[in-house]
Formats: C-alpha cells, structure tokens, sequence
C-alpha cells in the first residue's frame, strides 16, 4: 500500500513525459463512412434548440439535427440580406418597409423517425413557443420583434413584425433558437423531447448517454442531399490532455481545439499536416463589472480596471487566432468602433499608473480583494490569469476559484459572480450583442429567470435601452451603424462591460476528414453533411 | 518490522530518545540521504524569495512555452512564468500543508483517543463509531468530500487534510491509552484520588507519544501527497498561487507545449515524499519498535 502510494506520482510523471514525445496520426479500424468528434464537456445539457442552458457543445449536435426556414452559407456568416439560403423555406420575400415577411415551405420534407411531413403548422408551433411569454425558452429576446406569425395554409408561413429589420434571416430566422422540431413529437415526450429530438436535419440521434456520447446516423429521407457520413459521434472528453492524446492516436477525427496560449504551435510541431479550423472573428469575450457590487459600483474603480488589463497583450498571448478588442463589436464587424474615432478620455490605451491613481482616488490605495470565479475551460481560465494578474499589479486581488464549465455558467445566471468572463459567439448583428450582454431586460436576476446581461447595466445605469430602441426602429443601415457606434461609446463611458479580446474557434481536424467546404467564420458550431471520410 | 526489540532490553544503560534518534538518523546512508533532502527542501521554502529567480506570478506573453536555458531552468509554462520560480515557491505550500495538517490531526486525534480510551463506556463507543465510519473511506475521498463542500484556499485544505487524518491518530492513542490506563502506576494513582486531568496530562500522554509522534511524522509525506492531490484536482491551492499539485494540473493541460513543468513538480513530489517515508520509518524503527507502519 505504502509502496504505491510512494511510486504513484512517480509513474503518472513518466506517462507524462512519455506522453510528451511526437505523435503521428495513425488508421485504425474504425469504418470509414464513421466521423467522430470529441467536445470539451462531460455531457450535454439538452437538444432541444428552445432549451435554456443549452451551450456550445449542445449546439454541435444540435446544428446536425435541426434545421430553420432558411440557413447561412456552410463555414460562414450572412453579412447581407441576399446571402441566406433556402432551407426548410425553398423561397421567401419581404415587403419594401421590411415588416412582412412570408416563407414558403418546401413539400414533402419528413421528420426524423417517422414523425410525418414537416408543415406550417410545426414552424407555427416553434415560434408560438418563443414568443409565449409563459413558456420558458432560450434566447426569447430575438423574437420579441414578431408582432405575429399566421399560415395562410399548410406550406406558407406569414410573419410581421414590430419594427423593420432588413436582417430579419439573420436576427431570427436562420438561428439555431428558431430550428424546427416536431410539433408532435414534443408534445408526445413533453421533457423527454430534450434527449430525444425530432428535426429534419440530416443526421438524427440514434442514442445519447454521458459516457457513449450521442451517435448520429444519417437520416435515410432527408429532404436534400444525403449526409456524405454515414454516421456522427461526439464523445465528450472535458480533460485536455486526454482529448489532444485521443486525437492524436487517431481515435478521435475532430476535437474541441484547445485555446491556451501556444497550443495551435505546439500541435503543428508534432504533426504539421494537423488542419486547423478556425472562425474569425469567433467568440467575443467580455468581462461583465457587475454594477451591484462594491467595489464596482464606483466608476473609478471600473475605469481602473480599465486602464489596468492590456487587451494588446493577452490576444498577443493567442497569437493570430485573436485581436484585442475596443468596444464590445468585434472590429470586422459594422457599428464596432475603432481607438481614432473615440475621444481621448475613452481610448483607454494600457496605463497601470493611471489605474493605481484611480484606486488611490477612489480611496482603495491600499489594494482590494474582488471575490469572483472562473470557469475550468481553457480559454476562460487563461484569459482570467492573464487578467488577474496584470490587475493584480495595480493592486487589485481577484480571488478566483476555478469551477466546472456548466456549474459556472448556472451559477453566473443566478447573479452569484461579481466578474464573470463570458465567451459567445455572435453573427455581424450589433443589436444582438447588446441586446443579450447590456440591455435593461435582460439583466441577470437571483432566481435565474434574468438574461446575460450579468453587469446590471440598463437597470442601475440606465440610457442603453432608450438607444436600443432607437436602433431597432430605424430602417436604415447606416443610420443604425451611427447608433450602434453612440451606443459604444457610451458602454466606454459607463464601463459596465469590457471588450477583451475575439478569439477563433478553433477545431482541430485528422486530414483524412475533409470538410466539404472551408470555415471562414460563423458560430462556435458547424454542418458536418458534407464531411466525409477518406478510407 | 524492526528486530531492535529483541536487543533494547539488553543495552544495559537506557539511551536517551535523543541519542536513539540520533543513531538511527545517522546510522543508515539512505536515512542520511532523506534528512539531507528534507533540509534542503525545509531551506528552499524558507528563503524562497531569495532563492527564486523571478517572481512566479509574473507572466510574460512573448516567452511562453521556453524550453529550459540558462535563464529559465526549467522553461516556462504557458503563461511565460518561470517553472523554476513556481516549484521553488510551490514548496512552501506543499511544506506548510504537510506539516501543521499531521500537528493538527495528531492534536484532535490523540485527544478524541484518549478521551475514548480512558472514560470508556459511551463516550468511547461514540468517539470510536464515528472514528470507524470515518475510517471507512480511503483519506482522499474523504478530503475530495470535504473539499467539495468548502472550497479551495489555504485553511480549508488545512482542514481537510485534518479531518482526513483525526481517525488514525484517535484510533491509535485510543489503544494505547487503553493499555497505559491498565498500567499499576495509572491505577495507583487513581487509587490516591488523582484527578483525572492530571492523571491524563502526567500519566498517559508521555507514555502514548511514542507512536503518534512516528504516525505523525509518516504522515507528513502523506499530506503532502494530499495537498498535491488536492490542488491536481482543482480543489486545494487555487491558481495563480502554485503548489507542486496545481503546477502539475495546468502542465498537464499545455503537456505538448512544455513537459518541464510536470516533470519538476512531479520530481519535487516524488523526492520530498520519499524523504519524508524514510525518515519516518526510521523514527518509527527507533522510537517505537513494536508498532509496524500504520
């Protein structure tokens, strides 16, 4: 007993450096019509695209087994109105003030396992759910535009809308949140509909289990084109190490990338025909002040923190996979602002001494401790390192214990953090963004039913919702953009959230899958129907 | 197992504990070896601030990942911190952890014992039930339940550990107080009309140290395995502090960018634990021939 006990430590450390040696990719048995993609998690919260609490992994899934009216181009965003694509919709038109929009539906099209043709009056079903205020679904804010949705009859849909939104594909349409589900097959499993979902993609779920992951297999009627694999597992390995191992001992064909500093490097190193599927400009992660907190209800003590993290230096940490950030629109995108455009009060260019003066002023010479957490994930545990440290120069402390990923993001919609690092991916839609991370409703609330907006902002300083509105009601782009860039300045000014840095996405990919077509940008997921497998 | 039992009776003058220690510290190259490491590691922690060569916090985005050089001994980590610097100062913790936690249980432990051992009847049933079903789980499962419940941070691992460790030691100074307590110089006393404190405080305690002390020092080893067990899970020293457990954590999350940071905590460990066992077992061997290890 003593004895292993004794030797134990010693045996994991050589694994390790066994472990630590070059890799190459080898075949093995597996056949080849099979895909198999690791997640960085433990498990999935849910696929039901309405779910609340359903995260990145989930939408992996979900994003083969759901489909919306209509779709962005694979491997990218819709930057215009005219780059949607039919999808459950073969054709749709707006009127020119962009309030009405009617969607025909393509015939014909069938549900997973047998649950009949997909209808008006299904899509109807998914969005009456979303904008029914008693039911409790994800991403309710984007719906809150439709004014009312009718079908005419069984293959036309008719949506109007409050205020006019040229992107209206984009805004709702073509989200995951407005994926189509089987009217009657929800109804039939009530809860159960979560683990056993029922779209029209073309992958459905075979079975799911924490430790099997979920095994897809094509789905035999697909309405279009047949998945080019046969069949689709996403395992879930949460442990770095182990799924950059599985990955490279070829068991694994496509992993969750792991976005520490030096990682992309280091895998091109040991193997260089390693493919790298990055988005850009990927997630944008914002460090949310949380206003109802001491010492963060005092702006000096925000602009302190400010002055103090040098978002230059931690996208330097991640090399050409990130960009530091100014306001919180990533600076590919219209409405961001740049460092020129700004007065110089608002620039907050790297300045530790000013920072300390700021505390000083704000009567916290003598350093601070800011309780908060961090979640375990690799991108949030580093760029809150990064973070803690260079605040921890200025004398600020952050006492930050690590926790899980799930139990993080639960705890952050219960208003327990007081800095919480949050990491989403956004399309080329402004009002998105501030819609979910600073508007009025939807503040964070302690019971969990607020949205998150985990600064309070609009609540305990308010002014951004009034300009939100300002934005939804105008119908023109520019004119948009100009308030979407007063907006930025504003946030700037108040400080209730900070733009850190946009990181890719990045999936690590065996060459012997090939995608189908290149990742340019979009969400933090993507269609794998067309990848297939060389033998 | 020692065969120095057989031949204690015989040295005809009784040698001091000291003197015994003394021998049996000196008399082995091994057991030579093991205090030389521990007085080194004792040294490393203590001058830590003089010893580091760069402050293990501090980070630096353009030398991440460096492979050891004249500058860096030990590369750096991920974040550009000097390895070198966060296992010189990850000492301090694993040190502090492996000793106040063994002090601490031994305390708790030996007191919950004696009380068992010496009032007997109800008390000793209930001390010795709730000893036996915490006894029940293997020390790091029960410090990952407590840990789980408090959090991370310095004391509460303290805690842990202590809690982890209490049923050894009470159930050990539980026997032995159960033996002293049958001794005629015990019943003499409590035939005088001693009090009972100070019948515990004269009578028992010097004569149950023996083996608590040799427990104890075994126990500083596993401590410190536990604290780096602890901290590797998630849930002793958090970050950005180091402690050879939690460097060994985040080096194994960035393993292909750079191995030295595992393998010089994980040495670390393996030395110091090591040591540790083997100057305990030598302790143990002078101090206490009759007990085996644990």
């Amino acid at each position: 007993m003593t004895l292993s006990r004794r030797t134990f430590l010693g045996a994991a450390g050589a694994a390790g450096i066994a472990a630590g040696f070059g890799f190459s990719f080898e075949a093995n048995a597996q056949d080849a019509g099979a895909i198999t993609m690791a997640l960085a998690v433990r498990g999935l919260n849910g696929l039901s695209p309405q779910q609340p609490g359903t995260v990145g992994a989930d939408n992996w899934v979900m994003f083969q087994i759901y489909e919306g009216l209509v779709k962005v181009p694979d491997g990218n965003y819709a930057n215009r109105p005219e780059d949607f694509l039919p999808s459950l919709a073969e054709s749709w038109e707006s009127t020119s003030d962009a309030l009405t929009w009617t969607y025909h539906l393509r015939k014909g099209v069938q549900f997973h396992k047998g649950y009949g043709e997909m209808t008006a009056d299904d899509v109807l079903f998914c969005y009456n759910r979303q904008l029914d205020p008693k039911t409790v679904t994800v991403n309710k804010l984007y719906f809150k535009n439709i004014a009312s949705i009718e079908a005419p009859d069984a293959y036309t849909v008719v949506i109007k809308l409050t205020q006019p939104d040229p992107m209206f594909n984009g805004t709702v349409v073509s989200t995951l949140s407005a994926g189509i589900m089987s009217r009657k097959a929800f109804e039939e499993k009530g809860a159960g509909f979560n683990f056993d979902p029922i779209g029209t993609g073309p992958f459905q779920l075979e079975s799911y289990d924490d430790a099997q992951g979920a095994m897809l297999v094509a789905f035999p009627d697909f309405h279009g084109e047949k998945a080019a694999a046969e069949r689709l597992t996403f395992t879930f390995i949460a442990d770095t190490t182990a799924r950059t191992l599985a990955f490279a001992s070829g068991q694994i064909d496509m992993i969750d990338g792991v976005r520490s500093p030096g990682w992309i490097e280091s895998m091109q190193q040991r193997s260089a025909d390693t493919k790298f599927d990055v988005t850009s400009p990927g997630s944008f992660n914002f460090l949310h002040l949380n206003l109802t907190r001491k010492p963060l209800d005092d702006i000096r003590v925000r602009q302190a923190i400010r002055y103090a993290i040098d978002n230059e230096q931690i996208a330097q940490a991640y090399g050409a996979v990130a960009k530091p950030m100014v306001g919180l629109i990533a600076s590919q995108f219209e409405g961001s602002v740049t460092k020129d455009e700004l007065p110089a009060d608002l620039k907050y260019n790297y300045d530790p001494e000013k920072a300390k003066a700021l505390l000083a002023e704000a009567g916290l010479g003598g350093g601070v401790t800011i309780p908060c957490y961090v979640s375990q994930r690799e991108d949030y545990q580093t760029i809150m390192l990064i973070v803690q440290e260079q605040l921890r120069t200025v004398g600020i402390t952050l006492d930050m214990p690590v926790i899980e990923h799930n139990t993080f993001h639960a705890d952050n919609r219960n208003d327990k953090n007081a800095m919480p690092l949050n990491s989403t991916s956004y399309p080329p839609l402004p009002l998105n963004i501030f819609a979910q991370q600073v508007s009025g409703p939807a503040a964070v609330k302690a019971d969990g039913t607020g949205g998150g907006n985990y600064s309070h902002y609009g609540v305990v300083i308010p002014g951004v919702d009034q300009l939100l509105d300002q934005a939804r009601q105008e119908p023109s782009f520019e004119a948009r953009t100009a308030i979407f860039k007063q907006i930025e300045t504003k946030i700037l000014s108040d400080l209730p959230c900070l733009g850190i840095i946009t990181l890719g996405y990045v999936v690590a990919r065996n060459p012997r899958v090939d995608l189908g077509y290149e990742v340019v940008s979009g969400g933090a997921a993507w269609a794998l129907w067309r990848a297939r497998r060389a033998s | 197992m020692s065969l120095i039992s057989d031949a204690r009776p015989s040295l005809p003058p009784q040698p001091s504990t000291l003197d015994l220690l003394r021998t049996t510290l000196f008399s082995k190259p091994g057991t030579i070896f093991a205090v030389a490491i521990i007085v080194v590691f004792v040294f490393v922690a203590a001058f830590a601030p003089f010893l580091a060569p760069y402050d293990p916090l501090s980070q630096s985005m353009i030398k991440i990942n460096r492979l050891p050089s004249a500058a860096n001994w030990l590369g750096t980590d991920q974040f550009g911190r000097d390895v070198l610097s966060r296992i010189i100062y990850g000492s301090r913790n694993s040190l502090l952890f492996g000793l106040i936690s063994p002090f601490c249980a031994a305390v708790v432990g030996s007191a919950l014992g004696i009380l068992a051992g010496y009032f007997g009847g109800i008390v000793d049933r209930i001390i010795s039930r709730v000893v036996d079903l915490l006894l029940a789980f293997p020390e790091l499962l029960l410090a990952i339940l407590i840990a789980a419940v408090l959090g991370g941070g310095f004391w509460n691992v303290i805690f842990v550990i202590t809690v982890a460790f209490v049923p050894g030691f009470a159930r050990v100074a539980r026997a032995q107080t159960m033996a002293a307590k049958r001794e005629p110089y015990v019943e003499a006393a409590i035939a005088v009309g001693v009090r009972t404190p100070v019948i515990i405080i004269r009578h028992i305690i010097p004569n149950i140290m023996a083996p608590i002390v040799v427990l104890a020092m075994l126990w500083v080893a596993s401590a410190i395995r536990l604290e780096a067990s602890l901290s590797f899970l998630g849930i002793g020293t958090q970050p950005p502090n180091p402690s050879w457990g939690n460097i060994i954590r985040d080096g194994l999350n960035n393993i292909f960018g750079s191995p030295w940071p595992i393998i010089g905590a994980g040495a670390a460990i393996t030395l110091v634990v090591l040591a540790f066992n083997l100057v305990g077992d030598a302790i143990r061997d002078a101090l206490d021939p009759s007990t085996s290890s644990e």
